[in-house]
């Protein structure tokens, strides 16, 4: 997610009850082969599954991680605590 | 400030980790693959310089050809190897552990260059070497006892194994 997040930064994320995510926003998804990643929303396609995308240039590709049901969205970043570069 | 305090919170409360995974860390990383490459160059060069003086026939200069091009090819896979693991593996704290490993890894980029260039056996012997030392750092971060065996195969050399089991 580099250059928007790095490597020792904190984040602050809410879990809406209506699962109420936006392309563009990050948010932590738990994800079968990859775990618990964190990702910009970059679809959401006509059956309501997100598909993600990373910021950086040698991010995992948006097809890798294939689609994500909402019910695997933990939660959207509210708040970024930078680490001291 | 707010991230220190946070630091702080985080060393009680522990809070969660999640990963951007900006790349694909497959986490499988064993020096092995390099200790074998640099025994694959001394072995080529002990066949290379078996035809010192020899007569060479057509097929002895086509076995010629293919033991200076594998050799070359091991002594880069060498460098590969160390590069993946010295590049992908080792962190802040790999190299608190092992201080001298970017000083060992340039000198093994060096010498596996050195094999490439030359037959000297010397300088695929000192490869080894430093292939060996850095395998020994590596199982140290990995918190893994090694000892040093003869391998039971040409060139028949000292090799660093990890103590498993």
């Amino acid at each position: 997610m580099h250059p928007t997040l790095r490597d020792g930064d904190y984040i602050i994320a809410l879990k809406y009850f209506n699962n109420h995510f936006l392309v563009g926003d990050i948010v932590i998804a738990a994800h079968p082969i990859y775990q618990d990643i964190i990702k910009r929303i970059q679809a959401i396609d006509e059956n309501g599954n997100y598909w993600l995308v990373g910021d950086g240039t040698d991010t995992l590709s948006t097809t890798s991680m294939g689609a994500i049901p909402p019910a695997a969205l933990r939660g959207k970043m509210l708040f970024h605590i930078k680490a001291k570069q | 400030m707010i991230h220190q305090i946070t630091k702080a919170l985080d060393s009680v409360l522990n809070i969660k980790s999640v990963s951007a995974h900006c790349d694909v860390p497959c986490g499988i990383y064993d020096p092995s693959t390099m200790q074998l490459a640099a025994l694959t160059v001394i072995r080529f060069m002990d066949q290379i310089n078996e035809l010192e003086g020899k007569e060479l026939t057509l097929a002895d200069q086509a076995k010629l050809v293919r033991l200076v091009s594998e050799k070359e090819i091991h002594a880069e896979k060498v460098k590969q190897e160390v590069r993946i693991v010295w590049g992908d593996y080792f962190k802040a704290a790999q190299f608190e552990a092992c201080p001298g490993t970017n000083e060992l890894v340039h000198n093994i980029m060096l010498t596996g260059s050195k094999c490439k260039q030359g037959i000297e056996r010397a300088a695929a012997e000192e490869l080894l070497t430093l292939v060996n030392e850095f395998a020994v750092s590596f199982w140290k971060t990995k918190g893994v006892d090694t000892f040093t065996a003869t391998c039971p195969y040409p060139p028949a050399l000292d090799v660093v194994y990890p103590k498993l089991g």
